[in-house]
């Protein structure tokens, strides 16, 4: 799966995007322990991101699969 | 509704708005980036954005308040990258037979938009030697 940061959490990975292929369906819960192995930074954001899933936000019982593109998406401030 | 929503990094460039007859009201919103930011002054913002889902968001935010508030059209441009202090980093535009409608789309469309679509202020630039004065703008 492609996973997308931006904003702060971009920071706080160093990194857009990275390529992900891990066992499926993974859970939000999991997600966030595949990310914080990778990029243990990204846990003082964890609290306050939510997660888009194609384009959507998705709640935490989503489960996500390797052709999905996932958002890391902190607070927003458009406009 | 006629819905126009475009995401740029040049400055925002206006079209014409229609007068067909049937509308009687226009109201435009244009946000513009102010030199104060958090108490202290700046020269620029940059602006970032998931393009692909805040355009998603944008449409779909004001297609739902279509429902609501019957305009003939809405036009939303948003700028990213780095905008100066004093241009627009987003213009509204909504045309409806009567004033109400329009007023309301672009209200409650801007606090959804500041809710939900994103896009982010990314970085504030202190003076104009861009590259060692940007601060990140962060609400962790």
């Amino acid at each position: 799966m492609k996973i997308l940061f931006f904003a702060n959490a971009k920071e706080l990975t160093g990194v857009p995007q990275i390529e992900l292929e891990v066992e499926t369906p993974l859970d939000v819960k999991s997600l966030w322990e595949v990310l914080i192995d990778k990029f243990p930074e990204i846990e003082r954001v964890k609290t306050i991101c939510r997660i888009a899933r194609n384009c959507e936000y998705v709640g935490d019982d989503t489960l996500f699969s390797n052709e999905d593109e996932v958002a890391i998406i902190p607070p927003v401030s458009g406009g | 509704m006629i819905v126009e929503i475009k995401l740029t990094d040049k400055p925002i460039q206006k079209s014409p708005p229609t007068t067909d007859g049937t509308i009687g009201a226009t109201v435009e919103f244009c946000g513009i980036v102010r030199g104060e930011e958090n108490g202290e002054k700046i020269v620029a913002i940059v602006y970032e954005a998931y393009a692909e889902m805040a355009k998603k968001m944008m449409r779909s935010i004001v297609e739902r308040l279509g429902e609501k508030y019957h305009c003939h059209s809405v036009q939303i441009i948003h700028r990213i990258g780095t905008i100066p202090v004093g241009e627009t980093a987003i213009y509204i535009r909504a045309q409806s037979m009567h004033r109400a409608e329009s007023f309301g789309l672009v209200t409650e469309f801007l606090d959804q938009l500041k809710k939900d679509v994103p896009i982010w202020k990314s970085r504030i630039i202190k003076n104009l030697n861009f590259k060692n004065n940007e601060c990140p703008i962060h609400s962790s």
